[in-house]
């Protein structure tokens, strides 16, 4: 006989009504942003992962037994640093292809031998950012002349992009989250205030205003669980097309898939922002009756 | 008392009720019967004087003190205050769900009261599917549903057939015997003779004369 209704009519006015329909577009954002975040942590963990390659350049020499004592110096010292996985002098057949775009093929557009600076590639272990600065000074206390040289410039700039994505995407999430919020403070404001006589009502029956603040945590709690579940269930089918979609048909558009406990995470999603919610509403609710008589 | 800044509307009252005493409560319309009951449900406050309610100075209690206060008082509204987005069902459980009674005890209490009431095939019916009067005595069912310590009802035969309002006031009276303190406005004069209990005259928002029981005529 006693039916689920609240006392309150907290659906009778359209900012309530349509409240489940805000936390469900605003939680499609905020998971959506959150999927940016852990997509850009994964590649920025993989981007880590990766061996990174920089090269020490040795400029030519004349005498070719001193240059290749040099090399020979540079090598060791590198090999016995901590974070270099091994060393390579590259070929001279390596080094004129490297030129070739520039100065022609070497023997027919490059008449004579010209000379060419003598190239190490150093492959250093996967982990932390390396200090390349402190590596060219060490490699200079043997090869004075010595530059150092990143050779793989896309790597930092991947790294860059990951990392700012990352903070963008959570930041965005935050953002979105925050908004809802205030949406939910505008929204129970303004019941309190539609549903004024009803609220006098259920004071005069001896309510007090926990039993009052209630009837709103209960509904804004409804209405979080509803538009949570719209949300995420839209963000979710979103993100799957989004990353399997494009690979069968041979165009895959991210290059990292979220893991397992990526897919927790953006899950945790709706359900902080339902418990924000309902603490948020109670809250308004029990303020704004405490300013009442 | 006054609303707002306005002029007051009750004056110079002097008025204790005791407890399991019955009042009427009449006089002419603007008279103040209204205000007075308001003072006493707790919904207005004195703008100046004392009210004390149950032992307690009202002006003095907490938030919580007054909620307890007025869970102990049944109000018969005027305007009935009747939920409609509620059932009549939920609209009488209300200050049991608010006095927190387990459901078993609200379930029980509440069909039995609108049977009695009349209103037992409109249970699930919402307030503007019922009849002004199924209103009124759903305003009356929420009211004494929680047996309170005083009952206040403003006019609260004046939209039901006389056979209805006869069963009405038996239930006040009836409570009244339970030591429940009633006080009824009205201004059925029918109602005094019927059911003869002591009369509060109002004028102008002043207090003139407590009546004394009129001798009881044929009561059915």
């Amino acid at each position: 006989m006693a039916s689920e209704a609240l006392d309150l009519p907290l659906d009778d006015t359209p900012a309530s009504r349509f409240l489940a329909w805000f936390i469900g577009g605003l939680t499609y954002l905020a998971v959506l942003a959150c999927a940016v975040a852990v997509l850009a942590q994964g590649t920025v963990e993989r981007l880590a992962d990766t061996p990174r390659i920089v090269t020490v350049a040795l400029p030519p020499v004349d005498d070719a037994a001193a240059g290749e004592a040099e090399v020979r110096a540079v090598r060791a010292l590198l090999e016995g640093l901590p974070g270099v996985a091994y060393t390579s002098l590259v070929s001279k057949e390596e080094l004129d292809r490297l030129v070739e775009p520039w100065l022609g093929r070497a023997g027919e557009d490059r008449p004579g031998e010209m000379p060419l600076p003598r190239l190490v590639d150093v492959r250093l272990l996967p982990g932390p950012e390396p200090d390349l600065a402190a590596l060219a000074e060490k490699v200079r206390t043997v090869a004075p002349q010595a530059l150092l040289e990143d050779t793989s410039p896309s790597h930092g700039t991947l790294e860059t992009l990951a990392r700012r994505l990352r903070w963008m995407g959570g930041g965005a999430g935050l953002v979105v989250l925050v908004l809802t919020l205030v949406v939910v403070v505008v929204v129970t404001r303004m019941s309190l205030d539609l549903h004024d006589e009803t609220v006098d009502l259920l004071r005069l029956l001896g309510a007090p205003d926990r039993y009052v603040a209630r009837q709103f945590e209960l509904h804004a709690m409804a209405s979080a669980l509803k538009g949570g579940s719209i949300g995420f269930t839209a963000a979710l089918a979103t993100l799957v097309a989004l990353l399997y979609l494009p690979p069968l048909l041979g165009h895959p558009l991210f290059a990292v898939e979220p893991r397992p406990l990526d897919w927790i995470l953006l899950a945790i999603v709706p359900v902080l922002a339902a418990l924000m919610i309902t603490v948020a509403a109670r809250l308004t609710a029990t303020i704004g009756l405490a300013r009442l008589r | 008392m006054r609303y707002g800044s306005g002029e007051e509307v009750l004056r110079d009252i002097g008025l204790s009720i005791n407890a399991g005493s019955f009042h009427y409560l009449m006089g002419p319309s603007g008279a103040g019967k209204t205000s007075l009951l308001r003072l006493l449900s707790l919904s207005q406050p004195a703008s100046r004087g004392t009210v004390v309610l149950f032992g307690r100075d009202v002006a003095r209690v907490d938030r919580d003190e007054l909620g307890r206060l007025r869970r102990r008082i049944g109000v018969v509204f005027q305007d009935f205050r009747l939920l409609d987005h509620l059932t009549a069902f939920d609209n009488v459980a209300l200050p049991l769900r608010i006095g927190g009674a387990d459901p078993e005890r609200i379930s029980a209490y509440v069909s039995q009261m609108l049977c009695w009431i009349g209103l037992g095939d409109f249970i699930e019916a919402r307030p503007p599917q019922l009849s002004m009067g199924q209103r009124q005595l759903l305003a009356v069912a929420r009211a004494v549903v929680g047996r309170p310590d005083l009952l206040l009802a403003d006019e609260p035969t004046s939209n039901v057939d006389p056979a209805r309002a006869e069963r009405l006031v038996h239930l006040f009276a009836e409570l009244h015997k339970l030591g429940t303190a009633v006080v009824l406005a009205t201004h059925s004069r029918e109602l005094v003779r019927r059911w003869p209990f002591p009369v509060l005259h109002m004028e102008r928002g002043r207090l003139i004369r407590a009546l004394p029981a009129e001798p009881r005529a044929a009561v059915g």
